[in-house]
């Protein structure tokens, strides 16, 4: 289907969640393998990278949100332009567990998509003596949303590829879908919405 | 130096390429030269008029303006329509208009004082129907974001920087290194300044009018222009026909009379004055655009042997320009150093587009380019808050960019404080050394290890290595210390 001379196809992913949870360690630990022990809140910051997912090369474009609510005014501008989201809580902070309902909300009102591709993350996972969340608890609520929940080390690296790439996955997967033929889904979301409303 | 990564280089090939090149250097010094510049201007051009009542009502027209101009709604006829339609329907309404506008204004120019009079009436009500039109908006805000597709790329035209007032303009069209002038402006005079003084008739002969409307167009939309692409005579008409579409003179509609008044004074020294007087009460973003263009106009006329275009002639291309009297461009341009003394003309260097090859390698450059940055990153989020405009691939772009200078000064910052820790540490070593050294042949130490003459030698030696260490430490560090002022 793809054309070889094209450009590589871009993914463009949002970190959210509360401050403190790790988006930041998890977005460096996948860009460059590093672990920061320090604590720096952030603003908001963006990378690109490119990789391999399943055989084909593309782009990922990742922005790492504020947690703090400090820089919250500017996040809405984010959230309209990403195509998939990785919220993260840590396992270790039910507050941040909580959290995670209020930026699912944020999330479908600005995208206005029930099928946004999304992950819900529990961080921190190399803490497991210090762990606040309830497995069952995270797997609940993901399922609930229809979403996968995994679990990841920013420290270790545990599962931070897995996320990155299977959110890519889901993205990449949505793309085809909306760019079937017949399919008059296209651009437009809200249309999207009243579809999947039909099909429910 | 993890930024060095083979990610980065990957994603930003030849990233260092030329990071060496000497090109880059004198940019840098460009613009501390420039804010030195700004400060001094700044002191010069606000300090005196801080108090002055016109500023403050300026501003309140300005912000007022800044959120929606009234002659916005005029041509959009529902908002919803224009978010969906593609940009290329924009240029023609606006092509129209502008047509429209500037037969009019040949036409309204000798009564235009009184219609400015009520224009402004009628722009005081619009603006409160604004508003209360803008908090409805903002209400609407959520559902309204819903309905805009990232994927469409809007016109920005709806927020033109023609035919807007002054203030409005520097609002919407940025110098992002802090100079309060429109970009259009400052490009120009960078444009005229390198190719156009010697152009025989410079702002006599007119450019290609097809070209200028795309110009016009292209910054209407804020994308980006490289003017080299256009011959001189297209840029000068390009800026007198921004000035001209101002919808107040430069010199305010207010105090215009009185500039005529001044100019008719024939002792020179009375004249200049009382001109500078005046222009204390003109307000601060006109009198900082004028300056510039009267400084440049000054070195267009110091070329008059090859250009032919004396005073007198600048000054009756730019009496309609400015919506004045040639005897007011002139007289302000013979007395333009005096006026100015402190306005240098500093060429306007844009924030690097994300897609840029090198970096800035100093801490110093990278935190100049930095508050560039971070100023058209405001300037875009601002953009997108009030609705007008989509522009989330820059979006992401200039943030990968400020990311990137990030983590450059960061690692920069922590090489120097490794090394200023190293200056520390042998510091502290060598002073140990030296307690050892002077106490050794006395009590303690002897105790613990009797110091034979041959550890008392390497002991003096690795003293002398490392004082002359520390010192040449201590000197790179001051080194440092003097080139990079320490950023924040
Ligand atoms: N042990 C452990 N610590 C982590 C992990 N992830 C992050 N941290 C630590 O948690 C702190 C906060 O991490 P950040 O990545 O800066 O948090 P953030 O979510 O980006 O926070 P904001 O930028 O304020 O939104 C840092 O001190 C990290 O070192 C993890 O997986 N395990
Ligand atoms: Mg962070």
């Amino acid at each position: 289907m793809k054309k070889p001379n094209q450009q590589p196809a871009l993914h463009k992913v949002i970190m959210v969640g509360s401050g403190g949870v790790g988006k930041s360690a998890l977005t460096l630990q996948f860009m460059y393998d590093e672990f920061v022990e320090d604590y720096e809140p952030t603003k908001a910051d963006s990378y690109r990278k490119k990789v391999v997912l399943d055989g084909e090369e593309v782009q990922i474009d990742i922005l790492d949100t504020a947690g703090q609510e400090d820089y919250a005014a500017i996040r809405d501008n984010y959230f309209r332009s990403g195509e998939g989201f990785l919220c993260v809580f840590s396992i270790t902070e039910d507050d941040s567990f909580q959290a995670t309902q209020e930026f699912r909300e944020q999330i479908l009102r600005v995208k206005n998509d029930e099928n946004i591709p999304f992950l819900l993350v529990g961080n921190k996972s190399d803490l497991g003596e210090k762990r606040k969340v309830p497995l069952s608890e995270a797997t609940g609520r993901a399922a609930q949303w229809g979403v996968p929940y995994v679990e990841t080390s920013a420290k270790t690296r545990a599962n931070v590829d897995k996320v990155f790439y299977d959110l890519m996955r889901e993205i990449r997967s949505r793309k085809m879908e909306d760019n079937k033929p017949g399919n008059s889904r296209g651009k437009d979301k809200s249309k999207r919405k009243k579809l999947k409303c039909v099909i429910l | 130096m993890d930024f060095e990564s083979p990610d980065v280089e990957r994603d930003f090939p030849g990233l260092y390429a030329s990071e060496s090149g000497s090109g880059k250097r004198s940019q840098d010094s460009d613009f501390s030269d420039d804010a030195h510049d700004r400060s001094t201007k700044k002191e010069l051009l606000i300090g005196k008029r801080k108090d002055k009542k016109e500023s403050k009502k300026d501003q309140g027209y300005a912000a007022l303006e800044g959120e929606s101009s009234p002659e916005e709604d005029l041509d959009v006829k529902s908002p919803c329509k224009s978010k969906k339609s593609k940009s290329f329907k924009f240029p023609t309404i606006k092509e129209k208009r502008e047509k429209s506008r500037e037969k009019d204004s040949k036409e309204k120019d000798k009564d235009k004082d009184k219609d400015k009079e009520k224009d402004k009436d009628k722009d005081t009500d619009r603006d409160k129907e604004k508003r209360k039109e803008l908090k409805s908006k903002l209400k609407l805000k959520d559902k309204k974001k819903v309905k805009v597709s990232e994927d469409v790329t809007e016109s920005v035209e709806e927020m033109p920087v023609f035919g807007v007032p002054l203030s409005v303009a520097v609002d919407r069209s940025h110098c992002h290194d802090g100079i309060e002038i429109p970009v259009v402006v400052r490009n120009c005079i960078d444009h005229v300044q390198d190719y156009g003084l010697a152009t025989e008739n410079i702002y006599k002969i007119s450019g290609i009018k097809s070209k200028v409307q795309q110009l016009r167009r292209s910054y209407n939309k804020r994308e980006m222009v490289n003017l080299c692409d256009y011959d001189v005579p297209t840029v000068t008409s390009l800026l007198k026909s921004f000035l001209r579409d101002l919808p107040e003179p430069i010199l305010t509609t207010e105090l215009t009379p009185k500039f005529e008044d001044i100019a008719c004074v024939k002792e020179l020294a009375a004249r200049e004055q009382e001109l500078a007087s005046l222009l204390l009460q003109v307000p601060t973003c006109n009198l900082t655009c004028l300056s510039w263009i009267l400084r440049h106009l000054e070195n267009v006329t110091a070329n008059e042997s090859q250009n032919k275009m004396s005073i007198s002639a600048l000054g009756s291309v730019f009496g309609p320009v400015f919506q004045t009297s040639t005897r007011v461009v002139t007289a302000l341009l013979s007395h333009c150093g005096a006026l100015f003394p402190n306005v240098k003309l500093v060429r306007y260097i844009p924030p690097l587009s994300s897609g840029c090859t090198s970096l800035p390698n100093t801490r110093e450059a990278i935190a100049a380019e930095l508050i560039k940055q971070d100023s058209l990153l405001n300037q875009i989020h601002s953009e997108m808050n009030h609705g007008y405009t989509v522009r989330s691939e820059e979006l992401w772009e200039v943030q990968r960019f400020i990311t990137l200078l990030k983590r450059k000064l960061r690692s920069l910052e922590k090489a120097q404080e490794a090394s200023s820790q190293a200056v520390d540490k042998v510091d502290s070593v060598a002073e140990k050394s030296e307690h050892s050294a002077t106490a050794a042949p006395s009590t303690t130490l002897s105790k613990i290890a009797p110091i034979s003459p041959s550890n008392d030698k390497i002991d003096f030696q690795l003293q002398v290595w490392f004082t002359l260490l520390s010192s040449k430490l201590a000197k790179l560090a001051q080194l440092m210390h003097n080139l990079y002022p320490v950023f924040k």
